[in-house]
């Protein structure tokens, strides 16, 4: 099951970060050797960096020490499926994509639209918080969660919630593992509940000529009775909103309607019944400093205001949500303890999702990281869970 | 300790806040279940988060449990003070602070009444989607701690849906803020694991919550049934459709009779089973699941299926379904309710077991459950006066509740855990996540002050001082499913 080398092999390089590669890789096939490992690694009080597809790594700081890489993508199985109650269970190593495609068979879907779903596992799209727009409509990940298994840091399998879509025993502790970045533990199973494939999928665009006239737009089609299951801004080189509606064909009808005339001001109005392409999510370079940025719903247009005044070169607004992704060039990261205090101002805040080594990645902790730290203290005692890489160190 | 206790207090918040004589801590001994009644040393009513946690701190010193409460609607015992010390009562943080009809949110102290959060919201065309039964009466805080549910769960969530952050006062008084106002700010998500903590983390004094827009269109049916099967067949068959009702609920038997008996909403009183089905949402969306349901019920053997007319007798059949607690104290004097959980397709032989188990104990069960979340109630009916029937209605209540883990669900769908099942929770966890639940716990309240013995196995340190088995009161102080 390991692999051992003090030189990159083909192996351990695949898991490598610049020029840092682990000694050692594990691909566990089932739960129980996930235990062994974190088990054994906490004894030897080595570093793991639990590994999905490797495409949300840039979110952390590179290891500082890292002994061991934990690929979980052979824990890939489908546990339990039961279309008719709407539940399913399945290891945490497979991917969203090959979800989707096995629910898709039954006509039904888990609403959630994260980047790079096709390749990504569920587990590390979990500890890693990912999202998409459709959590306007359906909520995220959170929302859809009913019991998880997870090896602590210290080998421990434990479970939390279970397999009925509602209930009430015991903490929500799975909900903790939810973007904490694995430093409490690995992710082994996920048990979701899941909804029928709407009828009917089709979105609007319209081109404004600045970002405060979209989300103008954007916030009249919040209101009732049209209903958007996502809504995103593009400020690039164009300002554009698109919508998206989703339900009975009637009712998307009449919604594209409504939304359509609620754009009178834009510049050009399209539909798209076929908009897979237009919520495809554009990848960023390597060399962009990228930020996620949240503040209260209500100070999304004062917080608009603030982060196009630094021009970035893509942003993406989330109207309803209160979010923004942009992307700037690494000089721009001169501006961020600025951008920072405006947003704290606003009860917001901003994290370098890429940006330059050594950057403060998340801001002022939380007054709460006392209990966060005690916690993870608990459950990783030996602290070996991507040491030194996310906010609770 | 009791003195020392009343003493301490006295010495840091203001005497009309602090409850102490006989009369007054009688009140707060017993919550809506029955089987669980201790009486407190001390009762506060504070009005502001500070003084909750001048309270907390001075219990923490002393070592002396801290118990809080909302409206005392819980059915599991998690507001009893079973070991004595400090109940606070957050009956008096009832304002609401904030309305953001852009946002869609509200701040609320954790004593506001659910109901008059909708009432206030109404004017901008929102509403608190958590809508448990009790919701006249019991608080958003009482909400949080027991992460309650609804009949309109079954759509829009149950109240950890809702909830983006909480002000909470820690076991050693200090104030903190879980969550946030913005998404996805870095950290544990510390608020999913208060939420649903039934007291034993901190004590919630504030909260912002989110408020859902009033659906577009409502329309609500009756479907009536000679046959118990046909019934709970029909609802596993809309699930299985991948139709999502506003509310699915199922009333059974007796239950039909009592309700129809305390409210006059055209219940059919003789009726085998009867399905409260409600959609909500865009006109067009509603008009073809109509068109589904009614086709649905037909085919699995309905022999009526009826429209509410108007908004008054839509009302009317909703308070039939949210007071069938209290009505059904005209078919036994006692009860003792069960909150189990089955997968939705496990739910006709679940159905079929309850009778078996009622006929064999030879106690009455009525079922008015939430039947589209598969979160059964049979409430156990009985009169204390004879002999065994307490003791009868525990074990068919055990016995259900076992066969609803072994179905593959779980113990408590939204009452919560208390008192009532905490020695229950091994059916469902091992060793390990009991021990996870414990170091959680630990991280907050260190030293157990925080509604001790409660939610999780009683270990040695609760001795077990039930002194009120045995010697309930009658079910008449009212409480709701």
């Amino acid at each position: 099951m390991n692999v051992e080398s003090l030189q990159p092999t083909p192996q351990t390089a695949a898991y490598a970060f610049g020029d840092c590669w682990p000694r050692q890789v594990a691909q566990p096939m089932t739960v129980a050797e996930v235990a062994e490992v974190l088990a054994a690694a906490s004894r030897a009080q080595a570093a793991v960096v639990p590994w999905g597809a490797g495409t949300r790594q840039f979110l952390m700081n590179p290891p500082p020490r890292y002994d061991l890489a934990l690929d979980l993508r052979r824990l890939d199985r489908v546990i339990e499926y039961h279309p008719a109650d709407l539940v399913v269970m399945v290891e945490a190593g497979i991917t969203l994509g090959a979800l989707q495609a096995v629910l898709a068979e039954h006509g039904q879907w888990l609403p959630w639209d994260p980047p790079t779903s096709d390749t990504a596992p569920i587990g590390g799209l979990l500890a890693t918080a990912a999202w998409g727009p459709l959590r306007l409509g359906y909520g995220g990940p959170r929302d859809w969660l009913l019991g998880m298994r997870v090896v602590l840091g210290d080998g421990r399998i434990v479970q939390s919630g279970g397999r009925v879509v509602k209930n009430v025993a015991g903490y929500d502790n799975h909900k903790l593992h939810l973007g904490a970045f694995g430093t409490l533990g690995v992710i082994a199973a996920v048990t979701f509940k899941v909804a029928p494939l709407p009828e009917r999928i089709a979105s609007v665009r319209a081109v404004f000529a600045t970002p405060a006239a979209a989300l103008h737009a954007a916030t009249a089609i919040r209101q009732p009775p049209t209903q958007p299951v996502a809504l995103a801004i593009t400020v690039a080189e164009t300002v554009t909103l698109a919508v998206r509606f989703a339900g009975v064909a009637a009712a998307v009808e009449r919604q594209l309607g409504l939304a359509t005339a609620a754009c009178a001001l834009a510049e050009a109005v399209t539909l798209s019944t076929d908009d897979r392409e237009l919520w495809a999510v554009p990848s960023a370079p390597d060399d962009a400093l990228v930020l996620r940025i949240g503040v209260p719903e209500r100070m999304l247009a004062a917080a608009i205001d603030a982060v196009t005044a630094l021009a970035p070169s893509h942003l993406a607004i989330f109207p309803g949500l209160g979010l923004m992704v942009g992307r700037w060039s690494m000089a721009a990261a001169t501006h961020l303890p600025a951008l920072r205090q405006t947003l704290a101002e606003m009860d917001g805040y901003a994290v370098v999702e890429r940006g330059p080594a050594g950057i403060d990645r998340w801001g002022p902790p939380p007054p709460t990281i006392d209990l966060m730290r005690a916690l993870r203290q608990r459950w990783d005692p030996a602290g070996i869970l991507n040491p030194g890489r996310w906010l609770v160190e | 300790m009791r003195d020392d206790l009343v003493a301490a207090l006295l010495r840091v918040v203001d005497p009309a806040i602090v409850l102490r004589r006989p009369e007054e801590l009688m009140l707060y001994e017993y919550d809506g279940s029955v089987l669980d009644q201790g009486m407190p040393e001390v009762v506060v009513v504070p009005r502001t988060t500070d003084e909750v946690a001048a309270c907390v701190k001075v219990a923490f010193q002393l070592g002396a449990p801290i118990v809080a409460r909302g409206a005392g609607t819980g059915l599991a015992g998690g507001s009893v003070p079973e070991q004595g010390g400090l109940v606070i009562s957050l009956a008096r943080l009832n304002r609401i602070l904030a309305i953001d009809p852009v946002a869609r949110t509200a701040r609320v102290q954790a004593g506001v009444v659910n109901t008059d959060l909708s009432l206030a919201a109404a004017r901008y065309g929102l509403h608190f989607a958590p809508d448990p039964s009790s919701q006249r009466s019991s608080t958003i805080g009482g909400n949080i701690a027991t992460n309650a549910g609804g009949p309109h769960c079954l759509k829009y969530g149950v109240t950890t849906n809702h909830i983006l952050a909480a002000t909470v006062v820690l076991a050693d008084g200090r104030v903190v803020e879980l969550g946030h106002a913005a998404l996805d700010a870095p950290g544990y998500d510390l608020l999913g694991v208060m939420i649903g903590s039934e007291g034993t983390l901190g004590i919630v004094t504030e909260a912002l919550v989110k408020l859902t827009p009033n659906p577009e269109a409502v329309r609500t049916f009756l479907a009536i049934y000679d046959d118990l099967d046909a019934a709970s067949t029909t609802v596993s068959a809309i699930i299985a459709h991948g139709i999502l009702p506003a509310a699915l609920e199922m009333l059974v038997g007796q239950g039909i009779a009592a309700v129809e008996a305390a409210v006059q909403a055209g219940y059919p009183a003789e009726a085998r089973a009867v399905l409260l089905i409600e959609i909500d949402g865009l006109g067009e969306e509603v008009a073809a699941q109509a068109e589904q349901i009614a086709a649905l019920c037909r085919q699995y053997g309905a022999r009526e299926l009826r429209a509410a007319q108007d908004e008054v007798q839509r009302a009317k059949l909703w308070a039939g379904r949210k007071g069938a607690l209290a009505a059904c104290a005209r078919i036994a004097p006692h009860y003792h309710i069960q909150d189990g959980v089955v997968p939705r397709s496990r739910l006709p032989e679940l159905l079929r077991l309850t009778e078996e188990v009622a006929t064999r104990h030879q106690i009455t069960i009525v079922n008015i459950f939430h039947a589209g979340d598969g979160n059964l109630h049979p409430l156990l009916l009985f009169d204390l006066r004879h002999p065994g029937a307490l003791e009868r209605a525990v074990a068919a209540s055990e016995e259900i509740l076992q066969a609803c883990v072994a179905a593959g669900g779980t113990i408590s769908g939204e009452h919560g855990v208390g008192i009532e099942k905490r020695d229950y929770l091994g059916w469902i966890f091992g060793p390990a996540d009991l021990a996870a639940f414990a170091d959680v716990r630990a991280v907050f309240d260190p030293v157990g002050v925080m509604n001790p013995c409660k939610l999780l196995p009683s270990g040695s340190s609760c001795a077990d001082i039930r002194h009120a088995r045995g010697a309930l009161r009658a079910v008449d102080r009212g409480a709701w499913i």
